[in-house]
C-alpha cells in the first residue's frame, strides 16, 4: 500500500477515531499514521471543533405537550376483547336457533294452534340476524307476566318507555340496549336511552348478569304457571291487544334457553358496544 | 434516557388501548422528540407538528411494534414525520428555528433552549449565534447524514445504537456520520467569520478542507 493510498484510507477512519468506533487493529495504524502526518492531525482538530461545535447546541424543551386525547382511546381504557364480539354473536345466533327449535316442537305439540305469534317471533329473528337478542327478550318478557313486580322495576320502568315495545317492561334494560343500539330500529329511543339512564353501569351491570333473564327464565320454565298470570301487568298500550295464549309445552325449554341466550348477548352486546365507543 | 424496562409497564397498557399510559410514555420523550424533529427540520413550527404527528402515528401503530427500544422505534418513526413535514412544507431555510430569536433576542420563541444559567449575556449571544450557524449548516446535509449526525452529536448516541434506530448496518452509519460531519466542517469553514474564536477552525495545512486527497509531502 502506497503512502497516499494508506492517508487516504486512514483519513476516513478519523470520525469514527474521534466517536472511539475505531477497531483495534485500524487504530493502531491510525495512531501512527497521526504521528507523521500534519494534514490528518490538522483534518483532525477541524473535525474535532465541528462536533464540539454540534455537541454545543442544546436540548430544546417541548413548546406544549404532545400528549394524544385520551378520546382517542376506548373510555373503559381498553378495547373490548375480541371474544366477546364473536360471544354476543355467538349467542344472539343461538337464542335465535333455539326460538326456531321453539317453533317447530310447537308446531309438533298443537299444530295449527297458538304458533301465530311464535312463528312471527321466530320468522322475524331469523330474517334481522342482528337482533334476535331483543326479540328474545321480548318474547320471553311477554310470557314473564310477573317480571315487572320484582324489586328493581324502577330503572326498567325508566327505560321502557324508549323500547321498541312498550309491553315488554320485564325485560326493559337488556332489549332497550339491545334494540337501541343493534338493531337501529330503535327509532323512537333516543341514544342516550339505550344505556339506561337511571344509571348506566347498574343497569348495564344488571343487564350483564344472566340473573337478569332469572325471572322471564323462570316464569317461563314453570309449566305449571296459570296462564292468567301471563298477563302483561302495566297498562300501557300494547302492540298486540290480546295477551299471547300460553305456549305449549314442548315448546317451554327453548323459550327459556332462547330468553337466557338472548338476554345474554344483548347484555355482552352493550359491554362490547361501550367499550368502542372511540369511533364518533 | 429510559431503558426498556422502565418504559415496560407503560407501553404494555398503552398496547391494550390505554391512552392515558400512553401519555405517560409521550411526557418521558417529548423533550427528546421535539428536539430530534426540531434538529431535522431547523423549524419549530415544522418541530412541533411533527412531533405531534409521531406522537399519534405511535399511538396508532403500537400494534406494530415488535419489541426492542420503544425510543429506537418512536425515534423512527419521528424522524419520518419531520423529513415529511419538511418535504410538504418545502419551507426557505430562512424560515428557521434560530430566526425569532435573532430578531427579537427573547426568549417566547417555541424553540428556547433550555435556560443556561451560568452563561452571561455575551457567552448566550454566541452561543444563539453558533446554534443558528449550526443549525443553518445541519439543513444543508442530505437527509441520512442529518439524521445520523443528529443522533450522534446531539443525542450522544453510539454507532450501534445508531444503527439499530436508523435500521442500517454499522458500515453505514460509520459513513455517514463521517461525510455527514465534514460537509458541515467544510460549511463551517465557509462561514468562519460567523463562528466565535472557540469554534473557529484553523486553515492550517488542510485548506483545501475537503477530503484531503492530496499526497503528504
Amino acid at each position: 500500500m502506497t503512502i497516499v493510498s494508506e492517508h487516504a484510507e486512514l483519513n476516513e477512519h478519523l470520525n469514527a477515531y474521534l466517536d472511539g468506533a475505531l477497531d483495534p487493529a485500524p487504530l493502531r495504524r491510525l495512531e501512527r499514521h497521526l504521528e507523521s502526518c500534519e494534514l490528518c492531525r490538522a483534518d483532525l482538530d477541524q473535525l474535532r471543533l465541528t462536533r464540539d461545535a454540534l455537541r454545543a447546541l442544546p436540548a430544546l424543551r417541548a413548546p406544549r405537550p404532545f400528549t394524544i386525547p385520551v378520546e382517542m382511546a376506548p373510555a373503559a381504557g381498553r378495547p373490548a376483547p375480541p371474544w366477546l364480539a364473536w360471544t354476543w354473536r355467538l349467542g344472539s345466533f343461538a337464542a335465535a336457533a333455539c326460538l326456531l327449535l321453539a317453533v317447530v316442537s310447537s308446531f309438533a305439540a298443537a299444530p295449527g294452534g297458538t304458533s301465530t305469534a311464535l312463528s312471527d317471533g321466530a320468522s322475524s329473528g331469523a330474517v334481522q340476524p342482528q337482533r334476535p337478542a331483543a326479540l328474545a327478550d321480548r318474547d320471553s318478557a311477554q310470557r314473564a307476566g310477573p317480571a315487572p313486580r320484582q324489586p328493581n322495576a324502577q330503572p326498567e320502568q325508566a327505560a321502557a318507555p324508549s323500547a321498541a315495545n312498550p309491553a315488554a317492561p320485564g325485560s326493559a334494560p337488556a332489549p332497550a340496549a339491545g334494540g337501541g343500539i343493534g338493531g337501529g330500529s330503535g327509532g323512537p329511543a333516543p341514544p342516550p336511552a339505550g344505556f339506561a339512564p337511571a344509571g348506566a353501569t347498574d343497569a348495564g351491570a344488571g343487564a350483564a348478569t344472566p340473573a337478569a333473564a332469572g325471572p322471564g327464565a323462570r316464569a317461563a320454565l314453570s309449566p305449571d304457571q296459570p296462564a292468567a298470570q301471563l298477563a302483561p301487568a302495566p297498562s300501557d298500550a300494547q302492540v298486540k291487544s290480546a295477551p299471547p295464549p300460553p305456549p305449549p309445552p314442548g315448546a317451554t325449554p327453548w323459550l327459556a334457553l332462547a330468553a337466557v341466550l338472548g338476554a345474554g348477548s344483548a347484555a355482552l352486546f352493550v359491554v362490547d358496544r361501550r367499550s368502542r365507543v372511540r369511533d364518533p | 434516557m429510559s431503558s426498556v424496562d422502565d418504559d415496560g409497564p407503560a407501553l404494555a397498557a398503552a398496547r391494550h388501548g390505554d391512552a392515558v399510559a400512553f401519555n405517560r410514555l409521550v411526557l418521558r420523550y417529548q423533550d427528546a422528540v421535539y428536539s430530534l424533529c426540531a434538529r431535522l427540520t431547523g423549524n419549530a413550527e415544522d418541530a412541533a407538528d411533527a412531533a405531534q404527528e409521531a406522537f399519534l402515528s405511535a399511538y396508532r401503530n403500537l400494534g406494530g411494534f415488535r419489541g426492542g427500544s420503544f425510543r429506537s422505534w418512536l425515534f423512527r418513526i419521528a424522524a419520518n414525520c419531520a423529513y415529511d413535514t419538511l418535504r410538504q412544507r418545502k419551507r426557505r431555510p430562512a424560515d428557521s428555528l434560530d430566526r425569532p430569536r435573532a430578531d427579537d433576542g427573547e426568549g417566547e420563541t417555541p424553540a428556547l433552549a433550555l435556560p443556561d444559567p451560568g452563561a452571561g449575556p455575551e457567552a448566550a449571544t454566541l452561543r444563539r449565534e453558533l446554534e443558528a450557524l449550526i443549525q443553518r449548516g445541519l439543513l444543508t446535509l442530505p437527509e441520512d447524514q442529518r439524521l445520523a449526525v443528529v443522533l450522534c452529536d446531539l443525542f450522544g448516541y453510539d454507532y450501534a445504537a445508531i444503527a439499530t434506530d436508523t435500521g442500517v448496518e454499522l458500515g453505514t452509519v460509520k459513513s455517514r456520520i463521517n461525510r455527514g460531519r465534514r460537509r458541515l466542517r467544510d460549511f463551517l469553514l465557509t462561514h468562519r467569520e460567523l463562528l466565535p474564536a472557540s469554534y473557529r477552525p484553523t486553515e492550517s495545512p488542510g485548506v483545501e478542507a475537503g477530503p484531503a486527497p492530496s499526497a503528504p509531502p
